[in-house]
């Protein structure tokens, strides 16, 4: 028997030393310098990767103070740059600069706003009054695991290097679709265990010991199979179950809920270890998708061009994320959300979803009503009957 | 006084001269990275469906393994089988769950080996030989950082290696964090040359055991044989205790007290939540890892200076450390004690039992719950219920964690043992518990026993 518990899992201690034993001597650790990865001799290597892409790639600073905030790509040559958002929106006046090119020999430095952010994905668009800036090229195709990855700065050289470390996922939890039934493999098939109170599957009437057959029409394998194919489903969406009870098949359809209606109690559990080689970037979590590469980038090196060995834009850096892990926007994303720039703001690409989920939900209240009216008429018709019975 | 016993193969050359550490070729160039890009990606396709998760049914931890022969060989960390027990649950990257058995551990190298009992064919990887390595050779790690997670294969990481210890360690720049320990460390071959095992604050500092370490201890693996001392281990069962809960997420400034065990020997000394220690010994404390290194060298009995700040004061310390198994019992002694006993008389301890905590002198009658929880955990996590006791007549079952008492957040054991101490005998208190997915709220009657 195996009871699939994902939420649990993810708040259990996971097992890793954080006490390492001393080295024989300090003088060794020398080697972090030569083999780091902000280590000259391999940074060189990159220095043709980044070459077109870094031209268009930006430093945000705050004008009080001139602290380090982000980096920012070009992204129009009207003036437009995408960088974070929680990163910069801080900062009453903002100033960008750029790296030196043929454009501005002596590099560029400007005064910059925030037009527009985009919260989904932690992006601030930013205007300069200066027109002719040279736009980033994104690539169309999607960085593969184990692609070899540069960030690009203002300099010859990258800031960092690294891996694709996991292909493109959605981290948005909270708008994952959600059953809110507890799952184990019996001999009979997929077992229902538990079914969560106030959950979509309490909803749809689905109850322990009910042996699930098909979703979706599909028949399901395993209980990963079914948590996976959930999992992928819209918040709001219906799905159908067939299942088996006490030897009779039925379907059930049931409307899904948002994960992030979840009590916070079984909200995923940080490692306070990812906190021990440096500050991790505020938002970093969420992104309805993320490339997520090895780069250990600081938070104020987040926004600028990922870019693959081609010297091709892959994604935009959003955030360090933890020990192992930064994420990155993928090209094919950020092109979506850039379609109209042009009037200085981001596209939101999930109205259209939610426009779906809408006129999803308006149906089921439909044929709830009408089931509503059908039913109280039968309840009529039973209690003249009745009356008249009695009556006599 | 640290006891050590030292792998029995440790024939570590040192690096030697820093000067004479290789660097990048001149000639090197980005065609020998696209090479090199090109083979991360092959063995990425070829040994990650071998890279399995390791933990068991209580989830006491979960680490990670690599499979190295088609029957369901694993090897692992010492300290993941150790903290996991006999009976494993190995998930593959795709979810499918099998049994499996620890076998043996080397604690002192940190290598262990572990197996799969459904017989099968499972993918694998390739044994390499680490004494081949040099400094500056690139690697893959691979494993399962923060726990199994199902919509992500293991996250591939990229480095370099930068330094050999004289005791099987190889450090490389492949970032790993808590659920990589005992995940592979990969030449670009594809075939595995070392075993996660622990981390430092540096991001360059990742400790992998060399894979060569293992092969002289490898019949008594297989034997299934348990040696060596853990000698840093966040699961090591014979750290001993301060009788404290510390701020593990400050990391500079010294390590903050959360919370002080009832009626604990630290309490008798007064230490209060928001002392920082700051000194142990004489050593200088930074945060909560430099506490458990320090108690990782010595042993229960032993009494150590310690320094705290206050506020702007400055207070010093004796203090006995504890044995580390000792367990934060839940449910106090049964009063059989005359009442009219002097204060300071301590019930008898059977012999050999480990001493428990909350020291056994009740100063009121104590609510009884009648469940005992895991004080080695780092979440309220019930182990066993009394048969008919307050608890079992509310639902409460092992391995529920709790979240909650009467709506108020419990974190730790500590967190629950000394709310539930507030309480008297007929108090109706509401304990919060996750169950698998599911949250439950149970009302539960504490009784006088």
């Amino acid at each position: 028997m195996k009871t699939l518990t994902t939420l649990l899992l993810a708040i259990t201690p996971a097992l890793l030393w954080a006490e390492p034993p001393r080295l024989p001597n300090p003088l060794e650790e020398i080697g972090v310098d030569k083999y780091g990865k902000r280590a000259a001799d391999a940074l060189r290597l990159y220095a043709p990767v980044v070459a077109e892409a870094r031209l268009s790639t930006a430093q945000v600073f705050s004008k009080e103070g001139n602290k380090r905030l982000a980096m920012a790509t070009v992204v129009s040559d009207q003036g437009y740059l995408i960088t974070k958002a929680s990163e910069v929106v801080g900062s009453k006046e903002l100033v960008v600069t750029l790296a030196k090119s043929p454009l501005a020999p002596g590099g560029l430095r400007m005064n910059a706003k925030v037009v527009d952010t985009y919260r989904p994905y932690d992006l601030a668009l930013l205007k300069v009054e200066v027109s002719g800036l040279r736009p980033v090229v994104f690539s169309k195709d999607e960085a593969v695991l184990g692609t070899f990855l540069a960030a690009t700065g203002l300099e010859d050289t990258p800031i960092t290097y690294g891996v694709v470390s996991v292909k493109t996922r959605n981290l948005d939890d909270a708008n994952k679709g959600f059953l809110g039934v507890g799952l184990k493999s019996s001999e009979a098939g997929l077992e229902i265990e538990s079914v969560s109170e106030r959950s979509a599957a309490f909803d749809a009437g689905l109850k322990a010991k009910d042996i699930v057959l098909k979703l979706n029409g599909t028949m399901v394998a395993s209980v990963e199979e079914f948590i996976r194919t959930v999992g992928s489903c819209k918040p709001t969406e219906k799905i159908q179950i067939r299942i088996k009870r006490a030897n009779e098949e039925k379907d059930i359809d049931a409307i899904l809920r948002r994960r992030g209606d979840v009590p916070d109690a079984m909200r995923r559990f940080e490692d306070p270890r990812n906190l021990m080689s440096g500050a991790l970037s505020e938002h970093r979590t969420g992104f309805p998708a993320a490339l997520q590469h090895d780069l250990f980038l600081k938070p104020f090196e987040c926004g600028g061009p990922l870019v693959n060995l081609d010297g091709h834009v892959v994604g935009i850096n959003i955030a360090h994320s933890g020990r192992t892990e930064s994420l990155a926007i993928p090209s094919a994303t950020v092109v979506t959300l850039l379609k109209d720039v042009g009037d200085g703001k981001f596209f939101h690409p999930e109205t259209e979803e939610l426009e779906k989920s809408k006129s999803n939900l308006e149906a089921e209240i439909k044929r709830l009503d009408a089931l509503e009216t059908r039913l109280k008429k039968d309840l009529e018709d039973i209690a003249k009957k009745l009356e008249g019975i009695i009556g006599k | 006084m640290k006891i050590l016993v030292r792998p029995r193969f440790s024939i570590w050359l040192l690096a030697s001269a820093v000067a004479s550490l290789p660097s990048l070729p001149a000639e090197e160039s980005l065609a020998g990275l696209k090479e090199r890009e090109q083979r991360v990606q092959t063995l990425v396709a070829k040994v990650q469906p071998a890279v399995v998760c390791i933990t068991n049914k209580a989830m006491a931890g979960t680490g990670s393994g690599i499979i190295i022969n088609k029957e369901g060989l694993i090897l692992t960390a010492a300290h993941v089988t150790q903290a996991t027990g006999k009976e494993l649950d190995i998930i593959f990257p795709d979810g499918k769950h099998v049994k499996g058995t620890a076998l043996g551990a080397n604690r002192g190298s940190d290598a262990g080996l572990a197996k799969i009992d459904v017989p099968g064919e499972y993918p694998f990887a390739e044994m390499g030989d680490s004494n081949l390595l040099k400094l500056g050779d690139w690697c893959v790690a691979l494993g399962h950082p923060g726990g199994f997670k199902l919509e992500r294969k293991p996250p591939v990481r990229l480095g370099r290696v930068w330094q050999r210890d004289p005791e099987g360690g190889i450090f490389t720049d492949c970032t790993l964090i808590g659920g990589d320990s005992g995940g592979p460390l990969f030449d670009l071959d594809g075939k595995v040359i070392g075993i996660h095992s622990s981390i430092n604050a540096s991001a360059e500092h990742n400790r992998h055991i060399a894979l060569d370490t293992l092969r002289g201890d490898w019949d008594d693996l297989m034997a299934s044989k348990v040696w060596g001392e853990l000698r840093m281990s966040g699961t090591d069962p014979n750290r001993p205790k301060l009788g404290l809960t510390l701020d593990r997420e400050k990391l500079t400034g010294g390590a903050p007290i959360l919370a002080v065990v009832p009626d604990s020997k630290a309490e008798k000394l007064g230490l209060k939540e928001g002392d920082v220690i700051t000194k142990f010994d004489g050593v200088n404390i930074p945060n909560y890892f430099a506490v458990m290194r320090e108690l990782s060298d010595r042993k229960a009995g032993d009494v150590i200076k310690i320094e705290l700040k206050r506020g702007d004061e400055t207070l010093a310390h004796e203090i006995e450390l504890l044995p580390g198994k000792a367990k934060v019992a839940a449910r106090p002694p049964e009063p059989k004690a005359d009442p009219k006993a002097e204060p300071g008389d301590q019930p008898k301890e059977e012999p050999k039992k480990p001493r428990t905590m909350p020291a056994e002198q009740p100063v009121r009658p104590r609510a009884y719950c009648g469940a005992e929880l895991d004080g080695t955990a780092e979440e309220a996590l019930i182990t066993e219920v009394a048969q008919d006791s307050p608890a079992a007549q509310g639902g409460l079952k092992p391995n529920d964690i709790v979240t909650e008492l009467d709506g108020k957040p419990i974190r730790t054991s500590l967190n629950l043992a000394e709310a539930l101490r507030r309480h008297k005998p007929g108090d109706k208190v509401s304990f919060t518990i996750k169950r698998g997915a599911e949250v439950l709220t149970l009302e539960v009657t504490l009784s006088k026993k």
